[in-house]
């Protein structure tokens, strides 16, 4: 099994096009700028990343990116909840990079 | 002229028109082929490029990334993973296991366009021809025997006007033959790769799309919203940057739009698909009854496919053009 890596991509596309909007602070937006990239990082690491079928902390990193993806496409459709968003942002940032030690290949 | 040359002339007529008619339809089949065959190749080409430049443009970003966020640089993270300066997003045993598949679709490609392009058929006519001119002296031989001079003269005449059209009855008659037998061979070919064409091409789509795409859009907006943030943090600045410190930032921030721009038109996953469209056009119509429709529905796939290839080649290379800082 893998990792959600297209609702990844989202989540990386919508952190980006935050960090580039005017609507919100400047802080805010190096913020998203920041944990974007953190994101990217994890998904270069873990695209080619195979693991076991079932694994437990790969649902579980999968589950979370589902919900951090609806929080940061209800950010961006309503700029509400944004420090929130952002914790979970860091937070699923986290978690991917414990998957790196349990990938049973990289193809 | 005599009865028997008459009735010689009624017979041959069906038979030639049926004969270029057939011709006509396995000529056609031909060039489809052909062409398939071209935009295969250039299809593979313009693939490949994705992924033998990948660990190139990962590198780049991460560099990106250190110069505008004042980092520093390493080939092993702080958590002890290879950074993209080591050069290793994609093993090269993974980029050969794909340009591998990549070659396989081309050199299938490259075989039905050898076999529709074979010129067996055409040598097999030109032999023909030369038997024709051979039946006529075979006549002329039989007209020297006991007939009187008068009727020799009158079937000596006729004769020599139908070696001609033997020959190429003859030829054309076998080039069919032949044309039939390239045709089944063919058709036979298309049938079956059509499984490990479509395997491989499922492969590589999903591969592009979950893998290859993903890494590059992201990585080109990661460049475009490094420029943005850097640009307006420094109108935060005291003092505030030159306007030709400004117009710098600033051009760079539009190069890396067009850059960002390029990526999104450029769709290799896009092109897979085009690609897996023409080869089912292909299987249909080989196993078709080869009817004007069906050439007409072919040739629309094969231009479909044949304008995308020129698109995403253009935008591909426009791309490589942009990351060099090359205009236009």
């Amino acid at each position: 099994m893998k990792v959600d890596s297209a609702t990844l991509t989202q989540i990386i596309d919508k952190c980006f096009d935050l960090s580039m909007n005017l609507q919100l602070q400047l802080p805010d937006r190096q913020n998203f700028l920041a944990l974007g990239k953190r994101l990217r990082g994890s998904l270069l690491n873990l695209i080619s990343a195979q693991f076991n079928a079932g694994t437990p902390q790969v649902i579980n990193a999968n589950n979370q990116i589902a919900t951090v993806s609806g929080q940061v496409a209800a950010v961006a459709q309503n700029l509400q909840n944004i420090a929130q968003t952002a914790q979970s942002l860091a937070t699923l940032a986290s978690t991917l990079d414990g998957l790196l030690t349990i990938a049973a290949s990289f193809v | 002229m005599n009865w028997a040359a008459k009735g010689s002339i009624s017979i041959t007529l069906p038979v030639l028109l049926s004969v270029s008619l057939a011709g006509c339809v396995t000529a056609n089949f031909t060039e489809p082929v052909t062409s398939f065959r071209d935009s295969v190749n250039k299809s593979g080409a313009v693939v490949s490029t994705y992924y033998t430049e990948l660990n190139q443009f990962e590198r780049e970003v991460y560099l990106d990334d250190a110069l505008y966020s004042a980092k520093q640089i390493g080939t092993t993270d702080a958590g002890g993973q290879p950074t993209p300066l080591a050069g290793k997003a994609l093993s090269p045993e993974s980029i050969k296991a794909r340009t591998d598949a990549i070659a396989l679709l081309g050199a299938f490609a490259q075989r039905l366009g050898e076999l529709a392009g074979s010129e067996a058929p055409k040598q097999f006519s030109e032999g023909a021809s030369a038997l024709g001119e051979n039946l006529f002296s075979l006549n002329k031989t039989f007209e020297k025997l006991g007939q009187d001079s008068a009727t020799q003269k009158a079937v000596d005449k006729t004769a020599k006007d139908y070696a001609g059209p033997i020959g190429a009855i003859v030829g054309a008659l076998g080039k069919m033959y032949l044309e039939n037998r390239r045709d089944a061979a063919l058709q036979e070919a298309i049938n079956n790769g059509a499984p490990p064409v479509r395997a491989v091409l499922s492969l590589l789509q999903q591969d592009l799309a979950t893998s290859i795409e993903p890494l590059q859009e992201t990585g080109l907006k990661q460049e475009l919203a490094e420029r943005v943030n850097a640009y307006n943090t420094s109108l935060t600045a005291q003092p505030l940057p030159s306007f030709d410190q400004r117009r710098a930032a600033l051009n760079d921030v539009g190069a890396a739009a067009a850059r960002y721009d390029a990526a999104i038109t450029a769709n290799p996953a896009d092109l897979i698909q085009n690609m897996r469209q023409a080869f089912e056009a292909l299987l249909t119509y080989a196993n078709s009854s080869r009817a004007p429709t069906d050439l007409a529905q072919l040739v629309t796939a094969l231009q479909t496919f044949k304008n995308n290839v020129d698109e995403v080649a253009t935008q591909v290379n426009r791309l490589l053009l942009l990351r060099k800082g090359q205009k236009t």
